[in-house]
């Protein structure tokens, strides 16, 4: 694979990769210094990249494997909160703008607050929409156990956002 | 869509059941306007899905900077310098000590007279030396004779 190839391939899962890397590791700064090593761990093996039945798939376990070390090594002490920037796709008044940020910056909240595991199913299924046997090669569980944990880590979501959602009307 | 449909879905949903296409209904349902009030709760979760999907690295983040690519024609290229390199060497270094044996052989006839010359003239100095301490050999019988008597 020489470099023209290996772009190719590497450019539309980057961005996966990012977002992978900023769910766990929530500091902007450190997912994309995820991204960069990632990517300098695959080009490493970039001669070994054919014989994988799923490269992304290898990328993403690579990617989590970066992360879940790195939370491992307490490297990231200065965790902080990302403040991304919403953009509401209507143009509704300002004060309806500053509550949907509002609810989303919640649903940030409630995510960030699941186990590292959980929070890797939910950016793996219901934000990239990998399926299921793509998933099961990433995180190295079966298929039973990764909608068990995923069936778990919804309700959980949705148990705090009624939660809040409630606090909110009374 | 109709609304029972959507619920079945969630229902699905937070069991873990649904296919990527019926989560793809889920996530264009709660982004259009028109949200059963009695569902809004789960608008904003889909929507965060949604943003977060649309998240990319920020252009300058986008230039992947790899390690220096060593490509293989280069790799060739320092192969065969150092193979020149080598070689030049070793035939400077043979060349070098045939030059030096050359004259050894040339030097040779001379040098090993003189040495053999010197080699005799030890050994004659060696003889005559040991020629003198011979006359202690006379002694020998004698003490041999005041300590054995024969008639």
């Amino acid at each position: 694979m020489n470099q023209k190839a290996f772009l190719e391939f590497v450019n539309p899962i980057k961005d996966k990769i990012y977002r992978l890397s900023l769910r766990l590791l929530v500091s902007k700064d450190a997912a994309e210094d995820a991204t960069q090593e990632v990517m300098i761990r695959l080009w490493k093996m970039k001669d070994k990249l054919k014989d994988y039945k799923s490269p992304q798939a290898l990328a993403m376990t690579i990617t989590k494997n970066y992360c879940f070390d790195q939370l491992k090594a307490k490297k990231n002490n200065n965790l902080r909160i990302v403040h991304s920037n919403y953009e509401d796709g209507k143009k509704s008044s300002l004060q309806k703008e500053i509550e949907a940020k509002d609810e989303l910056l919640k649903v940030q909240e409630i995510i960030k607050n699941l186990s590292d595991q959980e929070q890797l199913l939910i950016q793996l299924r219901d934000i990239e929409q990998l399926e299921y046997d793509e998933m099961e090669e990433i995180t190295k569980m079966n298929q039973t156990a990764i909608r068990v944990a995923l069936s778990r880590a919804r309700k959980k979501i949705r148990k705090e956002i009624l939660k809040k959602h409630n606090y909110g009307i009374a | 869509m109709e609304l029972h449909k959507i619920e079945s879905l969630l229902e699905k949903y937070l069991e873990a059941e649904t296919t990527v296409q019926e989560e793809t209904i889920l996530k264009d349902y709660f982004s259009s306007s028109e949200v059963e009030p009695r569902l809004e709760q789960y608008r904003p979760l889909f929507q965060f899905y949604s943003l977060e999907k649309a998240i990319v690295l920020n252009e300058e983040e986008r230039v992947i900077k790899l390690p220096r690519k060593r490509s293989r024609t280069n790799l060739y290229a320092s192969i065969a310098s150092i193979a020149a390199i080598l070689m030049i060497a070793i035939s400077v270094f043979q060349f070098s000590n045939y030059q030096e044996e050359h004259l050894v052989v040339e030097g040779n006839h001379e040098l090993a007279m003189k040495n053999t010359q010197d080699l005799f003239n030890m050994v004659t100095g060696a003889v005559a030396n040991s020629k003198e301490n011979l006359m202690y050999l006379k002694e020998l019988p004698q003490t041999k004779n005041k300590l054995i008597t024969t008639k």
